[in-house]
């Protein structure tokens, strides 16, 4: 990263509030400073690892182990491709198939209109208890705190996010929401007035999880889920839980809403062997989730159980600005595996909080930015030394670190008529463009530089530097400009031979 | 916001001042033009493959955290399932409807073992709403008291080990989720190779009209891995899978 781009930042405004839930507050503006905390916390740091570690080598070794992987990928990119550039066709297709099966459609402009109809709809049944199986939309939506001003309990039914709803706080990462917390953690978490479990393992917390949830499930009257995918061509919502929670969630409450983003529609059924393969495989290297669930519509009549409502909300809020940039269009094919986090360098030492809205990681540093302000967000893009480990591992072949680079240009060009670039950076810029544009003036250059600098060197090297070049020597030396250059030492070389 | 609205953004979005009527997807035209030749061949591959494709369904079915019963005969499932019941001291079943567990006997196996055995078809013909409602409601919290729920399924996937379940009269779905312990039956003539081949023929199903309120893959028990990372079996659903595969 460029300490000296952030240093001479200082510039701030031009927030698109109304994409953001009023109590989800986006903190993307504070990337460097949540970064810090968890670099310097060791034991977040061993958790990291092991974690990450674990879903990037099981993810190897499925991808392995899965006959024509790279086909699979490329399978995966074309059906989202060709989605995506017809999302206005398919959308009226979903929205056409779910109202003839007996299902509602809300489209939703932005997550008040989201929130609007969530809680119309609880208040229309008296919804007592809303059951949740995780949605990252509804994080958007900040949905929980919406419907808890209501006056109605809202319990997230997916033991991580459970644990961080007790926690009251953020998502860690997509698919594994309470990474950074330890055993000892969710013991005080999940422990009534005056319980101890501290001294408890996994297996008799999660216990304790289950009979709790068990009882939540049994009086749930409405459930609010995600959606993995949604099929055009049925109008079926499919879900995928290892715990089960969205099976509950499709099946106990009387009315069931899913909230969807709207890149989240696939043309057909057919596609769904190849989507669920690379989702799957990708997220947790495992074959298939232990469930997979499949949603037609409302429970028909002669059905022993099952929803009699279902009602999909499909929600843009901002995603059109990806879609209408052709250049970051390619962001809407995400999956929502995860893997592109734990492949990442810099997620996996900085964790999902850092990022400072719901989608963390290389993904999400390009996501969040778009969705809720570049301005506030320009740190996310320069979070990443552009490996191109994000993109070796993505199930759908995003191309992260092209969009990376592609808003890193778009924070300097500008964005909503400011630039967050100022007048000594893009100035030292213009004077470095001119100096490397020939040999001459590149040796000028460095002749100058060496002049000014040579008062703060010793032995070839700079301690402390004056600003600007003190961003630099804050946490590294700076080399003196050599006497002579490469082509110098070559000239030499070369008449030494001669001789 | 109105759906033309919605959808006229999107449409901008992308550049056309319209939604198009059609789209044509090469990547479909396969399936498209031959999806009836193809379903063909799935089920096809059911048959002809059902011997090559039990050892991989087995090895899928116990990677995925499924106990796997292999018996020669339908016969042969009664004493599997009352054994698997009385080690775990069951007391109360719940049998979903299919033919497997009929022809296997298993109501009155489980009877004779002194269970006390319910089906999942309630029967609500004549019921008002209200009533209706309040009998889907009890047996809702019945399902969640008993100790094991019995099913057969509709497809048994080899590549995954995956057990296909569709809602409907008599196949509650709360039998293979509420009880700790599910017991399921499958015979191998329902064996299909992918994942792929089931989407196939769920695609030709459902467009042919022919539609299950949902479908329900599963692949061994309920399991969580969000307290560091540590998998633990059952956490909303059965704590133990058992599959009993007949062939």
């Amino acid at each position: 990263m460029c300490r000296l781009c952030i240093s001479l930042k200082s510039w701030q405004g031009g927030r698109q509030t109304n994409l953001v839930a009023e109590d989800l507050k986006t903190r993307t503006r504070e990337f460097r400073q949540a970064a810090g905390q968890a670099l310097s916390d060791e034991r977040l740091q061993r958790a990291h690892e092991v974690v990450y570690d674990g879903f990037h080598q099981r993810r190897l070794s499925a991808s392995g182990a899965t006959p024509d992987w790279e086909g699979q990928r490329s399978r995966g990119k074309e059906i989202k491709d060709h989605t995506i550039a017809n999302l206005d066709f398919y959308l009226g297709m979903l929205a056409d198939n779910v109202e003839l099966h007996g299902g509602k459609v809300f489209f939703a402009a932005d997550v008040n209109e989201a929130n609007a109809y969530v809680k119309e709809a609880a208040k229309r049944i008296e919804a007592k208890t809303v059951i949740k199986s995780k949605s990252m939309v509804s994080e958007e939506m900040g949905l929980n705190s919406e419907l808890e001003a209501e006056g109605i309990e809202v319990v997230e039914t997916d033991l991580g996010e459970y644990i961080i709803q007790l926690a009251n706080e953020a998502p860690y990462h997509i698919i594994a929401p309470a990474v950074h917390k330890t055993k000892r953690q969710v013991a005080e978490l999940l422990a009534t007035d005056d319980e101890d479990l501290t001294g408890e393992d996994a297996e008799s917390l999660t216990r304790r999880a289950r009979e709790r949830l068990r009882s939540v499930f049994r009086r749930a009257d409405m459930s609010i889920t995600g959606v993995n995918f949604a099929v055009a061509e049925t109008g079926s919502i499919v879900l995928v839980t290892n715990e089960g929670n969205g099976r509950m969630a499709t099946t106990v409450p009387r009315v069931h809403i899913a909230v969807m983003g709207m890149e989240k529609v696939v043309p057909s059924v057919a596609d769904l062997g190849t989507l669920l393969r690379i989702l799957i495989r990708s997220a947790t290297g495992q074959r298939i989730s232990a469930y997979v669930t499949m949603v037609n519509g409302p429970r028909h009549e002669e059905d022993e159980d099952g929803p009699e409502e279902f009602h999909l909300v499909i929600v843009n809020n901002g995603r059109d600005k990806l879609l209408r940039d052709e250049s970051l269009r390619e962001s809407l094919n995400c999956i929502r595996c995860g893997a592109c986090m734990n492949a990442c360098p810099v997620y996996r030492k900085v964790g999902g909080h850092a990022y400072g809205w719901v989608y963390p990681g290389p993904i999400g540093a390009v996501v969040s930015p778009v969705l809720t302000g570049l301005s506030d967000g320009v740190d996310l893009p320069n979070a990443s030394t552009l490996c191109g480990a994000c993109h070796e591992a993505c199930p759908v072949k995003i191309n992260i670190p092209r969009m990376l680079l592609e808003l890193r240009a778009k924070a300097v060009d500008g964005v909503d008529g400011h630039t967050t670039s100022t007048f000594p950076e893009r100035a030292t810029w213009k004077v470095w463009r001119w100096g490397m544009m020939g040999r001459r003036r590149y040796r000028l250059m460095t002749g100058i530089g060496r002049t000014l600098l040579s008062p703060f060197a010793r032995q070839g090297w700079i301690r402390r530097a004056p600003s600007p070049i003190s961003g630099w020597t804050r946490s590294r030396d700076f080399p003196l400009p050599k006497k002579s250059g490469l082509s110098g030492l070559l000239a030499r070389k070369n008449r030494k031979v001669k001789d | 916001m109105d759906r033309k609205e919605f959808i006229s953004v999107v449409s901008d979005s992308l550049g056309r001042t319209a939604t198009p009527e059609a789209v044509s997807f090469d990547g479909h035209r396969g399936i498209d033009s031959d999806v009836a030749k193809l379903a063909e061949s799935a089920r096809s591959r059911i048959v002809e493959n059902s011997a090559k494709l039990i050892e991989t369904a087995i090895s899928a079915l116990a990677d995925g955290g499924w106990q796997v019963h292999n018996v020669a005969t339908v016969e042969d499932v009664g004493e599997i399932v009352s054994k698997i019941c009385a080690d775990s001291h069951v007391s109360t079943a719940v049998l979903t409807e299919h033919r497997i567990l009929e022809d296997a006997n298993i109501n009155s196996v489980l009877v004779k073992d002194g269970i006390d055995v319910f089906s999942s078809n309630a029967t609500r013909e004549g019921l008002d709403t209200e009533d209706r409602r309040n009998s889907v409601e009890s047996e809702k919290q019945r399902m969640f008291d008993t100790d094991v729920g019995i099913t057969g399924g509709d497809y048994v996937i080899a590549e995954t080990g995956t057990l296909v379940v569709h809602p409907g009269r008599g196949v509650a779905r709360l039998a293979s989720l509420a009880p700790p312990i599910h017991i399921a039956v499958a015979h191998s003539n329902q064996l299909l190779a992918s994942l792929d081949d089931l989407f196939l023929l769920e695609h030709t199903d459902l467009m042919a009209g022919n539609r299950a309120s949902g479908m329900n893959l599963i692949s061994g028990p309920s399991r969580t891995g969000d307290i560091e990372a540590q998998i633990v079996y059952g956490i909303h659903g059965p704590v133990k899978a058992h599959i009993v595969l007949v062939g």
